[in-house]
C-alpha cells in the first residue's frame, strides 16, 4: 500500500465532495443540529419542575445507579446518556452520501476506467475512498460533541450529568464507537456502490447497517437494557472485527472487470 | 516453472523488448459465452505507431483493455516492454499512457486538479510543475481552473491526451482520440499524435478514421473479432489489388488493349473512364516497356499514372470478405 496514492485518492474525494452542494450543506448543518438538539433539550428540562416520580420512569439499571440523587439530576443524566447515543449515528449522514456516490458517481462520469489504468491498487483505492468519506463526518461530529461539552458547562449541568458527558465511557462512545460505526457504514456503502448502478439504492442499502444500532438506542430508551462501559467496550471490539472483515470483503467484491464491462 | 536467475530474466526481458514493446499473444476474450476477440496475435515495435481499425464491436476497446491489464483474457497473454501484463501488474502501468474511448474526468474538479491527482497516482516528482507544463503545452492553461464540466469536446480530448502523458510514458494506448471532434480539433489532436510519434513513443491507435490511420500509422491492423490484416497500407494494397498503372490515351484506348494484354508482366488490363487500367507484376520493371510498346504502336499517350486503391476500398474489401492476407509485419 502506497500512502502517497491513498493520499491522492483522499484529496480527490474531498475536493469532489466539497463541490457537491448537498454534501456541503450537510457538513454545515450536521454540527449545528447535533449540538443544538441536546443543548435545547437540556436547557428546557431545567425549566420543568422535577417530579418526585422521575426515578420510577428511568431504566431500572440507571435508576439503581442514580438512587439517592435528586430527580432533576437523574433526568439530566438519563438525557445525556441518550444524547451520547445520538453521537454514534451523527457522523453517518455525510460518509454514506460520499461513499455511495464515490464508485457509482465515478462510473457514471466514466472516470473509473482511466483511474483503474493507473498503478493504484484496489486496496489503496478503497482505503482512500473510505477514509475520505468517513473523516469529515467524524471530525464534524466530534466538533458538535465538544460544542455540547462546552455549552453543558455553560448551562451549569449537574456534576453527574457532566461526568456522563465527559468521562471514559463517553470517550469510548465518541472516539471509538462513532468512528467504528462510521467506517462500518462507509465500507457497506462502498461495497454496495461497487455492485449496483444507482447511488440512491446504494445509500439506502448501506443505511440498513445502522438498524441494529437504532435498536440499541430504542432498547435503552425503553429501559430494556443499559449500555454499561463493559457492554460498550464489547460492542467496540465487535465493530472493529466487523470493519476489518468488511475491508477484506470490499477488496474481494470490487471486481474491476465487471465494473468496467457490465455497467452501462 | 522453475526459478530462473536474474541474468536469465534480463535476457528474456531483453529478448521480448527486441520483439516488440507491445505484444499480444493469441488473445481470446469471451463475455458470457460471446466471443469478443479470437486468437489475436500482433506486436508493436519500439517507436512504431500501429493503427487498429475495425467496425463497431470488432474488439478494439477490448484489445486495449486487455493490453492495459484492465480485464483478463480468456486465454492468451500480453507482454509490455518484455514483461507480462496482468490485472495485478500495477507497476507496469507506469509505462503506459492510456486514453479510453470516453475520456472520463471528475467533472466538478478543475482541469489542473484532475491532472494533479493523476500525477500523484503515478508518483510523478514535482507533480504541480509537470501539470502546468502540460496545460501550457496543450493550450489549456487559461482554462485550467475551470471545472472540466465546462469544457468543449475538443478541450476534453486535449486534456485526456495531457493526462495520458502526465507520467511521460514510452507507450501510448489511444482509443479513438479524434472521434466526434470537429475537423479543426481533430487536426490539432492528429498533429499532437504526429509529434508524440516523433518523440519515439510506441503508439497503438484505435480509430475509425481511415485517412488518419494511413497518415499516422506505420502499419495498420484490421480487426473484426480476429485479426484480418496487418501490414503497411502499401503492402496491403499490393497483396489485395496488385500494382496498377493507368495510361491515358488521346482517343479510344480499345484498339491498344490486346497488345497490352500480351505484354510480359501484365496481369490484366481493361479500358475504364477513357484510359487503360493495367495490373502489373512490378511497376518499375514493366511500365517503361509497356509505354515504349504503346508509343511504337502509335498510341497518343497523354499521361501515365500509378493507381493507388484507397485505404477505404481496401478496408471495406477485407471487412466484407472477413478474411485477409496472413500477417507479414
Amino acid at each position: 500500500m502506497s500512502p502517497h496514492r491513498i493520499a491522492a485518492v483522499i484529496d480527490k474525494e474531498i475536493h469532489d465532495a466539497l463541490r457537491n452542494r448537498y454534501i456541503v450543506m450537510l457538513m454545515i448543518m450536521l454540527p449545528i443540529v447535533f449540538a443544538a438538539i441536546p443543548l435545547i433539550s437540556l436547557s428546557s428540562i431545567r425549566q420543568i419542575p422535577p417530579s418526585r416520580e422521575s426515578s420510577g420512569e428511568l431504566p431500572p439499571a440507571l435508576a439503581r445507579r442514580l438512587a439517592g440523587l435528586p430527580p432533576q439530576v437523574q433526568l439530566e443524566v438519563f438525557l445525556v446518556s441518550q444524547f451520547m447515543l445520538l453521537f454514534w449515528i451523527a457522523p453517518l449522514a455525510i460518509p454514506m452520501t460520499i461513499a455511495t456516490y464515490s464508485v457509482v458517481g465515478e462510473k457514471r462520469e466514466k472516470a473509473l476506467e482511466p483511474l483503474l489504468a493507473t498503478p493504484v491498487t484496489t486496496g489503496e483505492l478503497l482505503t482512500g475512498k473510505a477514509l475520505a468519506a468517513a473523516c469529515p463526518g467524524i471530525t464534524l461530529s466530534w466538533a458538535a460533541y465538544l460544542l455540547v461539552v462546552a455549552a453543558a458547562h455553560g448551562i451549569r449541568l449537574s456534576p453527574p450529568a457532566l461526568e456522563t458527558l465527559w468521562g471514559p465511557t463517553a470517550w469510548v462512545q465518541i472516539f471509538a464507537l462513532g468512528p467504528l460505526i462510521t467506517l462500518l457504514a462507509t465500507l457497506t456503502g462502498l461495497i454496495v456502490s461497487s455492485r449496483v448502478n444507482d447511488p440512491r439504492l446504494a445509500e439506502q442499502i448501506g443505511m440498513v447497517v445502522i438498524l441494529p444500532l437504532l435498536g440499541l438506542i430504542l432498547a435503552q430508551s425503553f429501559g430494556l437494557l443499559w449500555l454499561s462501559g463493559t457492554l460498550l467496550l464489547l460492542i467496540a471490539l465487535f465493530l472493529l472485527g466487523m470493519d476489518v472483515l468488511l475491508i477484506a470483503l470490499a477488496v474481494t467484491l470490487f471486481e474491476r472487470e465487471t465494473i468496467l464491462t457490465r455497467w452501462r | 516453472m522453475g526459478i530462473i536467475s536474474l541474468e536469465e530474466r534480463n535476457f528474456i526481458t531483453q529478448a521480448y523488448r527486441d520483439i516488440g514493446m507491445i505484444r499480444a499473444e493469441n488473445l481470446t476474450k469471451r463475455y458470457d459465452g460471446t466471443l469478443a476477440l479470437d486468437g489475436l496475435t500482433f506486436e508493436v515495435h519500439e517507436g512504431e505507431l500501429l493503427a487498429l481499425l475495425g467496425p463497431n464491436g470488432a474488439g478494439k476497446t477490448t484489445t486495449l483493455r486487455l493490453l492495459m491489464g484492465l480485464i483478463s483474457p480468456t486465454s492468451g497473454r500480453v507482454w509490455i516492454a518484455g514483461e507480462p501484463m496482468t490485472p495485478e501488474s500495477h507497476g507496469l502501468r507506469r509505462r503506459i499512457g492510456y486514453l479510453p474511448e470516453t475520456p472520463g474526468f471528475w467533472e466538478r474538479l478543475p482541469a489542473w486538479k484532475n491532472l494533479e491527482i493523476y500525477a500523484r497516482l503515478y508518483g510523478v516528482p514535482a507533480p504541480r510543475s509537470r501539470v502546468w507544463d502540460l496545460l501550457e503545452q496543450f493550450g489549456l492553461a487559461d482554462r485550467a481552473r475551470d471545472p472540466v464540466a465546462t469544457f468543449s469536446k475538443g478541450m476534453r480530448q486535449r486534456l485526456a491526451l495531457a493526462r495520458a502523458l502526465i507520467h511521460d510514458p514510452p507507450i501510448l494506448l489511444l482509443d479513438e482520440p479524434t472521434a466526434g471532434l470537429d475537423p479543426e480539433a481533430a487536426l490539432e489532436v492528429r498533429e499532437r499524435l504526429r509529434s508524440l510519434k516523433g518523440q519515439g513513443r510506441t503508439i497503438l491507435l484505435c480509430t475509425h478514421d481511415l485517412e488518419e490511420a494511413e497518415r499516422l500509422g506505420d502499419r495498420v491492423a484490421i480487426l473484426r473479432t480476429r485479426l484480418l490484416a496487418l501490414d503497411t497500407p502499401d503492402q496491403l494494397r499490393a497483396q489485395r489489388f496488385g500494382v496498377m498503372v493507368a495510361i491515358e490515351i488521346d482517343g479510344d484506348p480499345e484498339p491498344y488493349l490486346a497488345g497490352v494484354q500480351e505484354q510480359p508482366g501484365v496481369i490484366q488490363a481493361a479500358p475504364r473512364n477513357g484510359r487503360l487500367e493495367i495490373q502489373v507484376a512490378d511497376l518499375r520493371r514493366v511500365t517503361p516497356e509497356l509505354v515504349r510498346r504503346l508509343v511504337e504502336a502509335g498510341a497518343p499517350i497523354l499521361s501515365v499514372t500509378p493507381v493507388k486503391a484507397s485505404l477505404e476500398e481496401l478496408y471495406l474489401q477485407i471487412i466484407r470478405e472477413g478474411h485477409g492476407p496472413a500477417e507479414s509485419g
